[in-house]
């Protein structure tokens, strides 16, 4: 089959388009379906997605307008639209509207994982005195009370050197 | 008997962690003064350890070096696009690179052979111990560490396994099982190729999630799904050996006559064939190639590979014939 648009090259971009129920297919060479980019605009990844979140979580609500990030000047109509901080500060700026979002898209609000020795200081503490907690109840479930016992002198060591700090 | 290596599955393991410096703006934002002092600071952290590492600057680089580089797997895409910005320091066994200044100004990856992603986060949560002493990172106590991109956050930590899955491919059914695990939460991919399509039957598999889990919990779960594919690739293995045996021996022997007589090659082609024999030669029926490293070759075979190896930029018909010319020598050396 020719090209439908230059009718000289082999068509081998096809195209169905459905608008209002009306169906039209057009057949096209690379060369003119690369001139029409629009057709070939079939981007999904994973930032698009998160921006067109953000911009339908958004839709029909009345917010205060947010303040510009005091470090890169970056507003929140401009992360809105391309799903891209501009420093780390943006998170301090924006960080209200912001958890909704990320838990819709990570499932989750909350960091669980490692934690920098320098960045993170007596905030280390308080995630290990937690994470010992889970294990301490998941112990006491699962009936294992020697373990139980170990894991509640050290929650009781570790809260000693948090007040002591 | 069949002879099934899980290692012929399982290509690599890597590991990538995205960090950021707290005082300076993303390097979507930055000016190229920034970005240099950005490039010195994390250069200067790493050498105080290992002076090993060799820094390298993407301006520096040609089009075919950087294309190389990416097919690789020694930088990506996004970092050879940052011509005058980005960098990247090389780890003198090629198992760790650290680009700098990429979509966030540190991106430390770890590289294993196999199915080992936890050598793999070992050795990234060193590299990433060492860096922090001195520099400050961009850290929140609710989302961890911030990255420019949300979907990021957290973690930071992306882990991904490289399979090589013939037997799933030719029988169709992998296009089943990939969109059955995407749906416990992880992407796939093909490795070459565009978008989702896949050359030589190479697919990557990582997790989608970065926040509320932690690096252990992640990768324990990327390493059970990869193992069930194991499974399954290999009980298809087991069923062609049975029923198809003589099917298989026909296209294996066929696919090592064309790459050790044809004069040039796509590397389209090129890459089913040496997928074929690579299954072939894990199943103990192409004997004539045991020992050789296929994966290598067809990493080798990259259009812009090629081209590094060969010292300047070649065109389409003067690189299928080189590629023919490197297969043969390789398989029949």
């Amino acid at each position: 089959m020719l090209c439908s648009e230059c009718g000289k090259n082999e068509a081998n971009v096809h195209v169905t388009h459905i608008i209002n129920g009306k169906k039209t297919e057009s057949h096209l060479c690379e060369e003119c379906a690369k001139k029409n980019q629009a057709i070939l605009n079939t981007n999904f990844s994973m930032e698009n997605l998160f921006s067109a979140m953000l911009n339908n979580t958004f839709s029909g609500k009345t917010y205060l307008p947010a303040k510009a990030c005091s470090f890169c000047g970056m507003t929140y109509d401009t992360f809105r639209n391309t799903g891209k901080f501009g420093c780390s500060h943006c998170i301090d700026s924006f960080k209200g509207r912001l958890t909704p979002v990320i838990k819709s898209i990570q499932g989750y609000d909350r960091h669980t994982g490692k934690i920098p020795k320098r960045a993170g200081g007596a905030f280390k503490l308080q995630m290990d005195i937690q994470r010992l907690k889970n294990e301490l109840k998941a112990a006491i479930e699962r009936e294992e009370y020697e373990l139980a016992a170990e894991l509640r002198d050290k929650i009781h060591a570790l809260e000693k050197r948090k007040g002591d700090a | 008997m069949l002879n099934l290596d899980n290692n012929g599955i399982v290509i690599t393991s890597r590991i990538r962690l995205a960090r950021n410096l707290k005082n300076y703006k993303f390097p979507t934002n930055m000016t190229q003064e920034e970005a240099r002092s950005v490039i010195e600071e994390i250069s200067n952290a790493v050498s105080k350890y290992d002076r090993g590492y060799k820094l390298t600057y993407m301006k520096d680089l040609t089009d075919i070096k950087k294309n190389s580089l990416i097919e690789t797997h020694i930088i990506s895409p996004a970092l050879a696009s940052k011509k005058d910005t980005g960098a990247f320091l090389l780890s003198p066994d090629r198992r760790v690179s650290i680009m700098i200044n990429e979509e966030d100004h540190i991106r430390i990856q770890t590289l294993g052979d196999g199915l080992s992603l936890e050598e793999c986060w070992k050795l990234g949560n060193e590299v990433d111990d060492i860096i922090e002493e001195s520099v400050d990172y961009a850290f929140d106590k609710d989302l961890g560490y911030i990255t420019c991109c949300p979907t990021n956050i957290g973690t930071g930590m992306r882990a991904s396994v490289m399979l090589h899955l013939p037997a799933l491919s030719i029988t169709n059914q992998v296009d089943k099982l990939l969109y059955g695990v995407s749906q416990l939460g992880v992407a796939v991919r093909g490795v070459y190729g565009e978008g989702t399509k896949s050359m030589g039957h190479l697919y990557q598999i990582s997790n989608q999630v970065t926040l509320g889990v932690t690096e252990e919990t992640l990768i324990d779960k990327i390493n059970q799904i990869v193992m069930q594919i194991i499974e399954k690739e290999k009980t298809t293995r087991d069923h062609l050996y049975k029923n198809n045996y003589d099917e298989l021996e026909d296209d294996f022997h066929r696919a090592y006559g064309l790459l050790t007589n044809a004069r040039k090659m796509s590397a389209d082609e090129a890459m089913r064939l040496l997928s074929l024999l690579k299954l072939g030669s894990e199943m103990g029926i192409t004997p004539m190639v045991k020992g050789k490293n296929i994966y290598q070759l067809m990493v080798w075979i990259q259009p812009n590979n090629i081209s590094t190896i060969e010292g300047r930029e070649l065109s389409v018909k003067e690189r299928d014939k080189k590629r023919a010319e490197i297969i043969r020598r390789e398989l029949l050396r």
